[in-house]
């Protein structure tokens, strides 16, 4: 080369990091270590018994299991996704183990059944989060489902009663090693496999690499579907391996196990990492994660606290977790994990692929309606259509706002346990004497704080807003069962009566409030100006600041616009129910989400009709009210609901794949 | 060179008036001391080589950067633009080169976002309409407001842009290269609105590289070079060569590569097609050569690029590696027929931002380093990245620090290094130095020229034109999604291949 080009490298300056760590930066980057140690502490200096050494057993064991799953949940957050099923998945996996105890087979293959029925269900998450891009949230919250349904008709066979016994299981459960039980022993050495895989491996390298920056990851010549896959696959056998555990420690296989755990799977990770930064996430974190949340429903217990607070706390800490994490790590790139970074090639819709996966949605909703009349004759009568519409009035309600949420990037999960929440404050106020109106201004306003909460604080920190409804879809839930001690509040019956009295075809009120709720988003979308910066929201954010739109102020905006729709449909619910029940509205969020998505609105937002949602809603609602009309239990209807949703979607992807055109940069 | 300062109206002050507008970035002066004057119903191109200060200066104007020294003065009066809103509200509107439409939206709400008309909360559709038909109008557009913008054709996309731009009722309209995406007839149409809007006494800065169009619609042009302004002057009796002077300079250094030798072909590609991007695009590549292909914004010479390194799969073609066919399906494809492709997205693309500067360079080739049970061999690795950090030059304190904090110069160094590691031979690089700092420039040329006589081949993708003539041994220049011409360095000028990209002169 000629001289001109002599050496410049000395103008390439180093900015590299130069500061001398202080201890400021110490803090941040271990601020939960350090939190973990001040708990202890404090637990320490106020309570005589949580120092003692049999407590500090009883700590590691209650743990083990808890410890596992996270690790579960550190890989597919390392990656970029997320997993819900997990908490099912212990259920499956201890259900499986169990039987093939009870009909006397050897341990080993009770072990290697759990571990691999996580697995092959991590597998079956992997196959459509990876292969028809949908997104893992959906999918995870319908395997949810799914997997509780399949695990709880198997169970049933069992009388729902699986006594585990066996050499190897009941050594999980007494055995000590120099004080240190056997299972929380296992856990620490599946967590130092885990952190060596992740950190010496390159299969761990790779996974990081896709995690932080899965494009240039892909041109760096990894293969990330793969890899997502195997992160997926990872997850559902560490889970699987979390039920054995949990199979050991209970003894008794019942449907309640394994409910909740998934939440203490994200807040372990979220507490240890500040957040759940995909790329970035350690083992070790999830370990300080565990402690944490462990030593602290210890405490509980040892101050007398009821385990109803627990899934309170959860919700609470990681919500508190994620916004501690966002002050703290402000410079650095903010990827939340909610598997959107993994849109890089996806694809639209040509206007013929649109309109036929469109019909195609009325088309199934027809043929499942004529499908359900040929098999039940009490189906395609009068009374029972009322009874379709009455009994899905909430989720109409809701899938309204669901679709704003959608539309708008602002993928809300909270809004079945907000109803719950809000049906709670409702009846007890007026236990607590409150006049009627009153009381329900209260349920309403207790759903609209939810949201308000919710929206400030994606608005202003920027959260994603998936994550954030998340925490609220754990705390809101926690706290409806908490403030209640999981029982029922009946409430007050003139306003039952008002909600239950037929004004006309047998239909009552609801009808009115289903197509109030439709008009008053239709408003909003098409005729107010907030409804075209809701799908610039979606569609490009980037637009909303070249216009000059304050963006933060429109998320608390949509956010509570949505919170409107969730306190209509907990009023409705709150009606019909006749009582407030701290576990309604379960499993609204997915079906509200579904019914918007299957209408055809892209959960990557911008796009998405009204109507194509009201078409979603009554091909759920008729799912829902033909497959409870064929008196099944409740595990049968869960497995098959949540089979025909996936299975929706899953045409419904395969369609939108088919006829998209790859949109070229 | 005739240098006829700007103001020629000395009586009612010009709508807009810049005096001695001064920007810096690290290592860089973007603008330094430049004046302009834009007057009501006017057309001004704005001339220059990537890196001569056309964007800095639309930014300053835009509100997007504040500048830091000088003044603005809209009708006399010194103003200090604020943020993208403060710049509408002061009547000047920007048409950015990449489309900002939602494209599922309709028309009308595309025009109105931000500035809905709205009547008791609710939309005031018939005024949005009347908003929309009205700055339509003012185009010559006859396009129903209603219509979904997804439906539109990319030049119908690009007078909304503008229309857009219009809505809100703005003196001056900038127009950073308006036609990058357009076609030939897409682009007389393009004209005739902005003939109308000059008629209506719209003030208008016009950047372009394309000469041909600049002569046909500007009536003044100032030419910036290396931040400075060279000239502000009527168009009158200009050509496109006295054009392509000003902007080079006349006493511009002249850098010949000094001969490498070449070896075999390292890489062949036949009849290569993707859409109307790439139409038939054959071309091979030697070891220890160095091929530029250049052509004007969009002329298909990145996505060329793309196929190469195995990230777009093309409709049909063949590729040839060392002599023997390959099929690139991803990128992991073409990793494993060792070639390596460096995007222009960096900080997309190319690096993992939060990973060690040691993670990113290994990143492409782990499984070299694989040991029993794929455990990394870290000993090894940390050896082998010291030594491509030493060969190639990146600075950094230590091998640890996230790649996020280097220079853009060291982060494309490390890239560059990542697939040196990987054992990469033929190399793809788009805009190896777009976002790297002027002094890291030289630098970097002189390790593309390091691995060429290492014997490697290297595809350097370039829209500038003294880049390419420094790298290369020789040009393709592509225009429309063909390769219209190839030349060597030593055959052509800079004003020559500037003239071979518009296409006003062939090979």
């Amino acid at each position: 080369m000629t001289a001109s080009l002599t050496s410049r490298a000395n103008a390439d300056k180093a900015s590299a990091g130069k500061k001398p760590p202080s201890w400021g930066s110490f803090f941040a980057r271990n601020a939960m270590l350090v939190a973990a140690i001040i708990l202890f502490l404090a637990f320490v200096a106020t309570s005589p018994v949580f120092g003692t050494s049999g407590n500090a057993a009883n700590i590691l064991r209650q743990s083990a299991s808890v410890l596992v799953l996270g690790l579960a949940m550190t890989i597919v957050v390392l990656i970029g996704g997320i997993d819900l099923s997990v908490g099912s998945v212990v259920l499956a996996s201890a259900t499986i183990a169990g039987i093939v105890l009870a009909e006397g087979l050897h341990p080993v293959f009770a072990i290697v059944a759990g571990i691999g029925v996580g697995a092959i269900v991590g597998a079956i998450n992997a196959a459509m989060i990876e292969g028809l891009r949908i997104s893992p949230v959906i999918v995870t919250l319908g395997t949810m489902i799914a997997v509780r349904g399949f695990s709880l008709v198997w169970l049933g066979r069992y009388n729902s009663w699986v006594e585990i016994k066996g050499p190897l299981f009941s050594d999980l459960a007494r055995r000590t090693v120099m004080g240190v039980p056997l299972d929380a022993l296992l856990a620490l050495a599946l967590a130092a496999t885990v952190w060596f895989v992740l950190t010496r491996t390159t299969l761990g390298r790779a996974w990081h690499a896709t995690g932080d920056a899965p494009v240039a990851a892909r041109l760096a010549g990894l293969r990330v579907r793969w890899l997502r896959t195997g992160a997926y696959v990872a997850c559902g056998a560490l889970a699987g391996a979390a039920g054995v555990l949990v199979a050991a420690r209970t003894g008794l296989i019942s449907p309640s196990i394994g409910q909740g755990l998934e939440f203490f799977a994200i807040a372990v990770v979220a507490l240890g990492a500040g957040g759940l930064p995909a790329g970035r996430v350690r083992v070790s974190q999830t370990v300080i994660g565990t402690l944490i949340l462990i030593m602290i429903f210890n405490y509980m217990t040892i101050r007398g606290v009821p385990g109803t607070w627990q899934t309170t706390v959860t919700g609470l800490l990681l919500l508190g977790a994620m916004v501690a994490g966002r002050f703290l790590q402000r410079d650095a790139a903010s990827d939340v994990a909610t598997g959107e970074a993994i849109s890089d090639e996806y694809a639209r819709m040509s206007p013929t692929g649109a309109w036929l996966t469109r019909s195609a949605l009325a088309i199934a909703t027809i043929v499942l309606a004529i499908v359900f009349a040929l098999i039940n004759p009490r189906f395609a009568i009068w009374p029972n259509v009322v009874a379709i519409v009455e009994q899905n009035a909430t989720l109409a309600i809701v899938a309204v706002g669901a679709m704003i949420g959608i539309v708008s990037r602002s993928v809300d999960i909270s809004p079945g346990s907000v109803i719950a929440l809000g049906a709670v404050a409702a009846a007890l106020a007026a236990q607590a004497g409150v006049p009627l109106p009153l009381a329900l201004l209260a349920g309403i306003l207790t759903c609209l704080a939810v949201y308000a909460l919710n929206g400030v604080i994606v608005g202003r920190l920027g959260l994603d807003p998936l994550i954030v409804t998340l925490a609220a879809w754990i705390w809101a839930r926690g706290l409806a069962v908490s403030l209640t001690d999981a029982t029922t509040i009946g409430f007050d019956m003139r306003f039952v009566m008002l909600m239950n009295t037929p004004l006309a075809f047998g239909f009552t009120l609801s009808v009115p409030l289903i197509g109030l709720a439709f008009l008053a988003g239709w408003i909003i979308l098409r005729r107010m100006p907030l409804g075209i910066r809701i799908y610039a929201a979606g569609g490009d954010p980037r637009m909303l600041r070249q216009a000059g739109v304050n963006e933060s102020r429109l998320r608390v905006t949509i956010l509570l616009a949505m919170g409107f729709f969730t306190a209509a449909g907990m009023l409705v619910m709150l009606g019909r129910l006749g009582a407030a029940a701290p576990t309604a509205g379960f499993g609204l969020e997915l079906d509200a989400i579904v019914a918007v998505i299957l209408g055809g609105a892209s959960f990557r937002g911008g796009t998405g009709r009204l109507r194509d949602t009201a078409i979603g809603v009554l091909f759920l609602a008729i799912l829902n009210n033909g497959l409870s009309g064929l008196q099944m239990g409740d595990a049968q209807f869960f497995l098959i609901k949540g089979t025909i949703i996936l299975a929706a979607l899953t045409l419904r992807a395969a369609a939108q794949g088919f006829f998209s055109r790859r949109a070229l940069a | 060179m005739t240098t006829n300062s700007a103001p020629t109206k000395d009586a009612a002050p010009p709508l807009l008036g810049i005096r001695g507008l001064e920007k810096r970035f690290p290592g860089v002066v973007a603008l330094d001391d430049v004046s302009l004057d834009l007057a009501a119903g006017e057309v001004h191109g704005l001339i220059g080589q990537n890196g001569a200060g056309k964007s800095t200066l639309i930014n300053i104007l835009s509100g997007m950067l504040p500048a830091d020294a000088g003044t603005v003065r809209l009708d006399g009066a010194p103003v200090t633009i604020r943020d993208p809103r403060h710049a509408l509200s002061l009547g000047v509107a920007t048409v950015y080169q990449e489309l900002s439409l939602l494209p599922n939206l309709t028309v009308a709400q595309n025009l109105v976002l931000g500035r809905e008309p709205s009547r008791r909360g609710l939309l005031d559709a018939g005024e949005m309409k009347a908003r929309t038909q009205e700055a339509l109008g003012r185009l010559g557009l006859d396009i129903a407001p209603q219509t979904i913008v997804s439906n539109l054709s990319l030049a119908e996309r690009q007078m909304i842009e503008i229309a857009k731009a219009l809505a809100s009722n703005p003196k001056i309209l900038i127009l950073d290269e308006p036609t990058a995406p357009l076609g030939q007839r897409e682009s007389e149409q393009l004209f005739t609105a902005i003939r109308r809007l000059r008629k209506q006494g719209v003030a208008l800065l016009y950047v372009s590289h394309r000469f041909a169009e600049v002569l046909e619609l500007c009536d003044v042009a100032t030419v910036l070079r290396n931040g400075r302004k060279i000239v502000t002057t009527s168009l009158a009796g200009w050509s496109e060569a006295r054009l392509t002077d000003a902007m080079i300079g006349a006493q511009t250094e002249r850098y010949v590569a000094s001969a490498r030798t070449t070896a075999q072909t390292a890489l062949a590609a036949d009849n290569l097609r993707l859409g109307h991007r790439v139409r038939g695009v054959s071309l091979d590549v030697r070891r220890g050569e160095i091929v530029a292909l250049t052509g004007l914004l969009g002329a298909g010479q990145n996505e060329i690029a793309r196929i190469l390194g195995g990230d777009l799969r093309a409709d049909g073609g063949t590729l040839l590696k060392d002599g023997k066919p390959i099929a690139l399906r991803n990128p992991s494809d073409a990793v494993a027929a060792k070639i390596a492709l460096l995007t222009d997205e960096r900080k997309h693309e190319g690096i993992l931002p939060n990973l060690p500067l040691r993670e990113n360079i290994a990143v492409a080739s782990l499984g070299d380093r694989r040991g029993p049970a794929g455990v990394v061999d870290a000993a090894r690795e940390r050896r082998e990245v010291q030594r491509v950090v030493s060969d190639f030059g990146v600075v950094a304190t230590s091998i640890e620090v996230p790649i996020r904090t280097l220079s853009g110069g060291n982060q494309q160094k490390a890239l560059i290094a990542r697939w040196d590691l990987a054992d990469a031979d033929v190399f793809v690089l788009i805009e190896p130095t777009r976002g790297v700092d002027v002094g890291a420039r030289a630098d970097i040329y002189r390790r593309l020229d390091t691995l060429a006589r290492s014997g490697k081949a290297v595809i350097v993708v370039s829209s500038d034109v003294p880049e390419v003539l420094t790298l290369a041994d020789r040009i393709l220049v592509v225009r429309d999604g063909v390769i219209a011409a190839e030349t060597m360095p030593a055959a052509v000028d800079e004003e020559r291949l500037n003239l071979m990209i518009q296409g006003a002169a062939a090979a």
